[in-house]
């Protein structure tokens, strides 16, 4: 090796000379050694396989997070140390911990407060929503019959479900770690049950065979399910009551889980004794979970809150009504009595029978259409007030002058210018001025209004014209074409000529026109009176003359009653046409010789002669009558023989009688 | 308070189910046995200061049509063996018994007990049979379910063989 350098190393930056024997070592100390050092100080970390804060630090944030999603084992690792320093912090100074925590005690406490208020609200609604209503009655009733308290019996009926125990069971010796039960149920031995649901487990298992992992998960029994989640060293086994939500599942999972994780060791080395699973009891009471059905127990409970109130009344009414009732009832009696008599004194009111059906009074009775109903009248009302009366009206027409002095009033509608006017007779009088056609129909029907007899319109003036008038007797009296009417101050002319029996008709009904006060025919021709005439003329005009002193008829005078009989005849025929009634007086006429006594019994005997004839000759429907008439009726003066012969004779008189104007 | 899993195992009629009824409680009826093949019943005890509570699992006696189900004795803290001491065929019965249980759960404690020890007259268990079980080293008592003598010893005994914890 030469001293001239072979590189740019200079003098001062020479490496150092490697001694004999050492010198490799040197080089490599020279060569490598700054690296070397670090390798040292990497060998002795992983050789202590330390931890280094430094490190850690680094991933606790995100180490923290990503455990805390997966499950709760990191709060459970915690929740002993931070509880631990909570309880050094306060025994410390508890004051850092009042302020931190104070802006959350406010609401906190608050919101205990309503939800306490609001549950002891809903426990007492409940509580009478179940002894008053009819739903309570009948758990009562289940309660006895079944001999359970009966809080079981409500709570079996208001629950959605509950939890009633639950178990943890050591997986392999089937021995009971911890066993919790809710309020209120009756629980048997925790220990025998987990022997004997151990027992069964491995029955099902023997059984049935099966995977080592599978196991008897549900068990179901009436209402009840058993529900069994198995860990690799204990078994958590609920009692639920009711249909669960399957949410609830993963509660008891996760409560098994935890309990795993913190007790594993204690699990692993379990040799009886149990104590050490007290620490846990928390994650069993978790799982002791139970809803109700709140809904139907509010609808409910409003309902029973209003049935207790109407109940509460209703006692209350009862009892007030039970200390006066007697009181109440004299009082109520006395009422009664009045209200009947005064209802006895009302017009068009009358009361037939009274009956009291367990405290209502049954009333049946008359009643006019226009009397009121009594029980609206104010004094009737006021007296029967606060009585129970039950009416049976059924309508009467009442004769109360009242009544039908207005019936009468009611049914007329008369005009303002006329006033009725009922006397103690029930005849009612129409005074003053009304329209004839009113008038008419009053007339006809004041007949059919119950109470009135009579009808008295004479002090009625129709108020008509007088060419209404004079009509209203054209249609009233219909007179013949042959017959005039005028009206001239209230008296009807009636001229030209008309029938016998219209005439009578006329003269009767005009004075009855209203606008009509007088009648007046001098004007008229009785046309009837007129043909009879002519056949009376021709019965009057024959004479029969006899002989002297006797009763025989003259020579010749033989076709003279004949022809009498013919005249008769025609006149009797004429005259019943026409409802006329003919009488016939046969006068006998003497001359003037001979004694009077013995001229009327001559006369007298020539009468009878004639009417013996007449009725020979088939004349005797009619009346004839014979009167001796003497020589006191000579047909002329007796001057000569010829003229005592013409007085010698019988005399004919006919008198007409209208038959029907005698009826009439 | 210290649980433990004890078996109740014997021949079929051996007097179990009296020795259960007299002196443990139980709140499970007969039927079990012919349904599920095992009754749960509890034996309260205190040794000393330490209350045990020994949770005893009385299986249904075996016979010529049935056997006990070994996997019962999982867990078990011990067993009684018990053995009517008027018929000697039980006692096979028990010792044949006991070897399944060995080759299923292993060797836990166990003791064997001559019930109706009352019964003199008809006993059928030679004392060289007892010879013969102490020297394989089993524990013995005679008991009986009518005057209660031995019950509550075989218990104590057995709790004594247990591994301490």
């Amino acid at each position: 090796m030469s001293d001239t350098p072979t590189n740019g190393i200079t003098e001062t930056a020479r490496p150092p000379q490697i001694p004999n024997g050492d010198g490799w070592g040197e080089l490599r100390n020279l060569l490598i050694g700054p690296e070397r050092s670090q390798l040292d100080q990497l060998q002795a970390r992983l050789d202590a396989l330390r931890v280094y804060p430094e490190d850690v630090s680094q991933v606790l944030a995100e180490a923290v997070h990503l455990r805390s999603s997966q499950d709760k084992q990191l709060t459970n690792a915690l929740l002993p140390s931070v509880e631990e320093a909570l309880r050094a912090s306060v025994q410390r100074n508890p004051r850092v911990l009042v302020d931190t925590l104070f802006p959350m005690m406010g609401p906190a406490i608050r919101k205990a407060i309503t939800v306490a208020l609001r549950s002891m609200l809903d426990s007492l609604n409940s509580s009478l929503a179940i002894s008053l209503s009819l739903r309570g009655l009948k758990w009562h009733w289940e309660a006895f019959r079944t001999g359970k308290p009966f809080a079981e019996v409500v709570l079996l009926h208001t629950l959605s479900y509950r939890v009633e125990q639950v178990f943890l069971i050591h997986k392999e010796t089937g021995l009971l770690l911890q066993h919790v039960i809710a309020e209120s149920v009756i629980g048997q031995d925790g220990e025998m049950i987990s022997g004997m649901l151990t027992a069964i487990q491995d029955f099902m298992r023997d059984s049935f065979g099966g995977a080592e992992g599978e196991s008897l998960d549900t068990v179901e029994y009436g209402d009840r399910t058993l529900w069994i989640e198995q860990g690799p060293q204990a078994i958590l086994a609920g009692v639920v009551w009711g249909n669960a939500p399957r949410e609830l599942k993963i509660v008891f999972q996760e409560a098994l889980e935890s309990i795993h994780f913190e007790m594993r060791e204690a699990l692993g080395s379990f040799q009886g004794d149990a104590s050490p699973f007290t620490a846990i009891r928390h994650y069993l009471e978790g799982c002791l979970q139970e809803q109700f059905r709140t809904e139907e127990t509010r609808r409910s409970a409003r309902g029973v809150w209003l049935i207790s109130a109407a109940l509460l009344l209703a006692l209350g009414a009862w009892g007030f009504s039970l200390m006066r009732s007697h009181q109440v009832f004299k009082q109520a009696q006395q009422r009664w009595e009045a209200c009947l008599s005064t209802l006895r004194t009302q017009p068009g009111t009358v009361v037939l029978t009274v009956e009291n059906r367990h405290g209502t009074y049954v009333l049946s009775g008359l009643l006019d259409p226009l009397a009121p109903e009594p029980f609206t009248l104010p004094a009737v009302a006021r007296m029967c007030a606060d009585i129970d009366v039950s009416r049976q009206w059924q309508t009467y027409y009442a004769l109360h002058p009242t009544f039908v002095a207005e019936r009468a009033r009611r049914a007329l509608d008369p005009p303002d210018t006329v006033v009725l006017d009922l006397d103690n007779q029930g005849v009612l009088h129409a005074t003053g001025t009304a329209s004839y056609q009113w008038i008419l129909e009053v007339q006809k029907l004041a007949r059919v209004i119950p109470g009135i007899t009579q009808l008295q319109t004479e002090q009625l003036v129709a108020v008509d014209r007088p060419e209404q008038i004079l009509a209203r007797a054209q249609a009233t009296l219909t007179p013949p074409s042959t017959v005039t009417l005028r009206l001239d101050n209230e008296v009807l002319y009636a001229s030209g000529e008309a029938p016998h029996r219209w005439l009578v008709e006329a003269r009767k009904r005009a004075p009855t026109i209203p606008g009509i006060k007088w009648w007046r025919e001098e004007q008229m021709v009785d046309t009837t009176l007129k043909a009879l005439t002519v056949f009376k003329d021709e019965v009057e005009k024959y004479s029969l003359r006899f002989v002297k002193g006797t009763v025989r008829p003259d020579t010749g005078q033989e076709m003279v009653l004949p022809k009498i009989s013919t005249a008769v005849r025609q006149l009797v025929d004429a005259a019943s046409a026409v409802h006329y009634s003919v009488q016939i007086e046969v006068l006998g006429h003497t001359d003037k010789t001979g004694s009077v006594e013995e001229n009327l019994r001559l006369a007298q005997g020539r009468a009878e002669y004639v009417i013996a004839g007449l009725r020979s000759q088939g004349i005797t429907e009619i009346n004839l009558t014979a009167v001796g008439a003497g020589w006191r009726q000579p047909l002329q003066g007796e001057m000569t023989e010829e003229d005592r012969a013409l007085n010698r004779r019988t005399s004919l008189k006919v008198i007409l009688t209208d038959t029907l104007e005698e009826k009439g | 308070m210290i649980q433990k899993k004890i078996c109740m195992v014997g021949a079929f009629a051996v007097g179990k189910t009296s020795l259960v009824a007299r002196f443990v409680e139980s709140i499970f009826s007969e039927k079990y046995h012919t349904t599920v093949g095992v009754k749960i019943a509890k034996k309260a005890l205190n040794v000393g200061d330490q209350e045990w509570h020994l949770i005893l699992w009385d299986l249904a006696g075996e016979d010529e049509f049935l056997q006990i189900r070994t996997s019962y004795l999982r867990g078990s803290a011990g067993y009684l063996l018990v053995v009517d001491g008027t018929r000697r065929a039980t006692l096979d019965t028990a010792v044949s018994i006991q070897q399944r249980i060995v080759d299923a759960v292993g060797p836990i404690p166990f003791v064997v007990l001559f019930n109706k020890s009352d019964l003199t007259n008809e006993w059928e268990i030679a004392n060289d049979a007892f010879e013969g079980l102490s020297h394989k080293g089993w524990s013995w008592l005679k008991a009986s379910a009518k005057t209660g003598e031995g019950v509550d010893e075989a218990f104590l005994t057995l709790i004594a063989k247990m591994p301490e914890g």
